[in-house]
């Protein structure tokens, strides 16, 4: 693991989870008494608040090393490696999709209720094969930007916790879920490269 | 019970294990040594239950196979066609002769079951002439084409790393070899010794797939172990006379009856059931046509079931005459079906409440009961707007535009935002209801919602929604309605289904905590702002609740929550509106695990 990056961090506790050191070292795969270091000087600097909260002078901070990073980043390259995140990224809605919902009589979709073992077992298998083929591409992005190799490491852990028996990490919001990780890798790109999440979804 | 394997073998307590295990019922079940799979099928020999013939390649093979440089030694080879040429023997098949084909699936199985290994390879051991006997041997070249063009599939996915589609019902071997090339630039084999051997090899790779390795690091297990090998010969109901196949569930999945119930299928092989191609005849059939057969399958479900403590879902088939199990597992059944179940397990003993509580799925109780809209209420509401039906259910409130907002006031909002962003999570959780203006069923805000379980529609698009702030409103998830003002709702109480007032009763004996509509000084753990699933989610919970003799909030319905309960020895509880039954399960279950955990 690379060390720990303050934006990474702010990003992370932005993001609404990562508020104590011990949960953003869980995460990132960072030593925790570094993170408990990072998040201190952060606080001292007024970016987070008392209850380890990101503060409108953290968002401004954010918003200044992600200008900074982007002027050193190969933009051209992200860009292409964005529209292979793209194309799985629909494929990635689909698997969550369907590990939520499934068709009933007829082609209405119903809650899925889990209560089917084989159809389980080929979502999660989907899932598992698309972090498969999506692994390269995560890969080159990390060379680009070093410090999502957070994601790498969440990506694995949420992989190993479905693989472990606990289902909540596919899509569960209270969690580093698949979903989660890829949801949040879906908004810094976006960040990085300055595109608008409305502009988009709304052309899409 | 000493080990006896193709040939003479030293038993496995004298030290050195057999290269290659010929599984019978004599075999001694050590998954540590046959795998958890291979250790199955020796169970169920054990039991005599008939499966088909099969031999093991043990766990210390991987072993050997990587110390080897990924090579399987010669002597192992050997073995392995000695264990092959006894099955031959036992089947009156052999590998690759078309007059009298043996076809063999091929499967991994570690000690403990453990993702990245290799899935089940099956039909191994056809090529152009087998399915050329194949379609003699059957009458049915469909089959014979299907079977072979399956086998190309499914080899170049797993044992080749293709990514092709399915084969289709007209798909030829010819056409799935020509996409597996394509895709891998590697041959799906036609020797079928070659097959074999590249799927053994396949298995043993496995264990060093990246999904393998991050899991044994993530869970601290050992890169030392490996997998072992089951190779096991498949059966066929459509080759020759008195033969067939079918499902068989030791009750009826539907409706919970105590009665048996399932499908037979003369002449019929394994897919054509599932497939639901051909029209299957009752198993009542089954006891007409084969009388035999029928009391075996059924004396055998009786067996399984009280040996596992559950219903079950037998897939069997029949080969000239012979019955075969081929699989068994716990049956996938409606919700009224596992109310009724697990009744009647408890009533005949074969299992006690506290494996029947354990066993129910909370969230499927919670959607029996969650409210919807009364007969009537929607008519002559007025439609705000229509969108998504993205997660069903019905909640009302008051409109917010900001998570924030939401935030403030937990419980009582319905967020509404044009998308949602990962900064909106911490509104959606606190929000009763979700809308927004663009996305579709399997955006973000769709799939956060229904993990939370909250109400929402999505994709209502561009129009302009100050004027609703601040106003009541009431969202129809299930129907993509958003309706001005607060509409009444109905629920189903628990004593109107079958079944759940009793489990009920069962949950509040065994939880240790009393479940109250209201307490004097309840601690609403909601207000401390505390994560349950956070890595220090159970501490900063069980710091919270520090001398509460009672606690609420949201929290506690969930698995975390309810288990940081169950430490804290809290003895009451006020579940948050609506959700009594399935914060009693919850706790109840809660209390099983901790129960468990300190018998270590």
């Amino acid at each position: 693991m690379s060390a720990p990056s303050r934006l990474q961090a702010l990003q992370l506790i932005a993001f609404g989870r990562h508020t104590s050191a011990a949960a953003l070292a869980q995460a990132t795969d960072w030593p925790e008494a570094q993170a408990t270091d990072l998040l201190a000087e952060l606080a001292g600097e007024g970016l987070l608040d008392e209850s380890g909260r990101i503060t409108d002078a953290g968002r401004a901070a954010v918003t200044g090393l992600l200008t900074a990073e982007r002027a050193q980043t190969d933009l051209a390259a992200l860009g292409a490696l964005y529209e292979r995140f793209q194309r799985t990224n629909d494929k990635l809605k689909h698997v969550v999709t369907a590990w939520q919902l499934r068709e009933g009589e007829g082609d209405e979709l119903i809650p899925n209720d889990h209560s089917d073992p084989d159809y389980d077992d080929e979502v999660r298998e989907r899932l598992a094969r698309l972090d498969a083929s999506f692994g390269p591409v995560l890969d080159e992005m990390i060379e680009l930007v070093p410090r999502w190799d957070v994601h790498r490491h969440r990506f694995d852990t949420a992989l190993a916790q479905i693989d472990g028996g606990d289902d909540r990490y596919i899509a569960s919001p209270l969690l580093d879920s698949y979903h989660t990780v890829w949801f949040e890798l879906h908004e810094e790109l976006m960040q990085v490269q300055a595109i608008d999440r409305l502009a988009e979804e709304t052309h899409a | 019970m000493s080990v006896t394997g193709p040939g003479a073998h030293a038993s496995v307590g004298a030290g050195a294990v057999p290269r290659v295990i010929a599984l019978t019922a004599l075999t001694a079940d050590e998954p540590q040594v046959l795998g958890n799979k291979g250790a199955g099928i020796v169970r169920m020999l054990g039991l005599g239950i008939p499966v088909p013939p099969a031999f093991a390649l043990p766990i210390d093979e991987c072993r050997r196979y990587r110390a080897a440089g990924g090579e399987l030694e010669d002597e192992t080879w050997d073995e392995v066609l000695r264990a092959l040429a006894q099955i031959e023997q036992e089947t009156g098949r052999r590998l690759g002769d078309p007059e009298a084909p043996l076809l063999v699936s091929v499967r991994s199985g570690a000690a403990v079951s453990m993702p990245g290994m290799m899935d089940t390879v099956l039909n191994l051991g056809i090529n152009d002439a087998v399915e050329a006997g194949l379609a003699a041997l059957s009458g049915d070249t469909d089959f014979a084409r299907s079977t072979h063009a399956r086998f190309c599939h499914g080899f170049g996915q797993i044992v080749l790393g293709a990514d092709v589609d399915e084969p289709g019902p007209a798909s030829t071997a010819d056409e799935l070899r020509a996409l597996v090339l394509e895709d891998t630039g590697r041959e799906v084999p036609t020797g079928p010794l070659e097959q074999l051997r590249a799927a053994i090899h396949a298995v043993f790779e496995s264990w060093t797939s990246r999904r393998a390795k991050a899991y044994r690091r993530h869970w601290g297990i050992s890169d030392d172990g490996g997998t072992a090998v089951i190779v096991q010969s498949m059966v066929f109901g459509n080759l020759g006379g008195d033969s067939g196949t079918g499902v068989y569930f030791t009750r009826n999945p539907l409706s919970g009856d105590p009665e048996p119930y399932g499908e037979w299928l003369p002449g019929g092989q394994g897919e054509d059931v599932v497939s639901g191609v051909h029209d299957c005849l009752p198993l009542s059939a089954l006891a007409t046509s084969h009388p035999d057969a029928h009391a075996e399958l059924l004396r055998l479900g009786v067996l399984l079931e009280r040996e596992n403590g559950d219903v079950q879902d037998i897939e069997y088939t029949i080969e000239q005459g012979r019955l075969f199990l081929l699989q068994t597992r716990s049956a996938k059944r409606s919700p009224i079906a596992a109310l009724r179940i697990a009744g009647d397990l408890v009533a005949e003993g074969l299992i006690d409440h506290a494996r029947a509580v354990a066993r129910v799925d909370v969230d499927q109780i919670a959607t029996m009961l969650a409210p919807r809209l009364a007969d009537g209420a929607a008519a002559g509401a007025q439609i705000l707007a229509q969108g998504v039906a993205a997660c069903p259910g019905v909640a009302a409130g008051r409109v917010v535009l900001d998570s924030q907002a939401a935030c403030d006031d937990p419980g009582a909002t319905v967020l509404v935002r044009p998308t949602t962003s990962p900064e909106d999570v911490s509104g959606m959780i606190a929000a009763a209801a979700i809308v927004t203006h663009h996305g579709g069923a399997t955006s973000h805000a769709a799939v956060v919602s229904r993990a939370l379980g909250r109400p929402s529609v999505v994709g209502i698009g561009d129009q302009p929604n100050d004027a609703w702030v601040g106003r009541d409103v009431t969202v129809d998830g299930s129907a993509g309605t958003i309706y001005a003002g607060i509409l009444p709702t109905v629920r189903v109480e628990p004593g109107e289904v079958p079944g759940l007032s009793e489990l009920l009763s069962w949950a509040a004996a065994i939880a240790p905590v009393n479940v109250v509509e209201r307490a004097e000084g309840a601690l609403d753990l909601d207000g401390a702002g505390i994560d349950a699933e956070s890595a220090s989610g159970m501490e900063d919970l069980a710091a919270a609740m520090r001398g509460a003799t009672a606690v609420t909030g949201s929290v506690v319905v969930t698995e975390a929550g309810a288990r940081a309960v169950i430490a804290a020895g809290i003895p009451t509880v006020v579940p948050p509106a609506g959700q009594r039954e399935g914060t009693l399960l919850r706790l109840a279950q809660a209390a099983i695990v901790a129960a468990q955990d300190a018998a270590g």
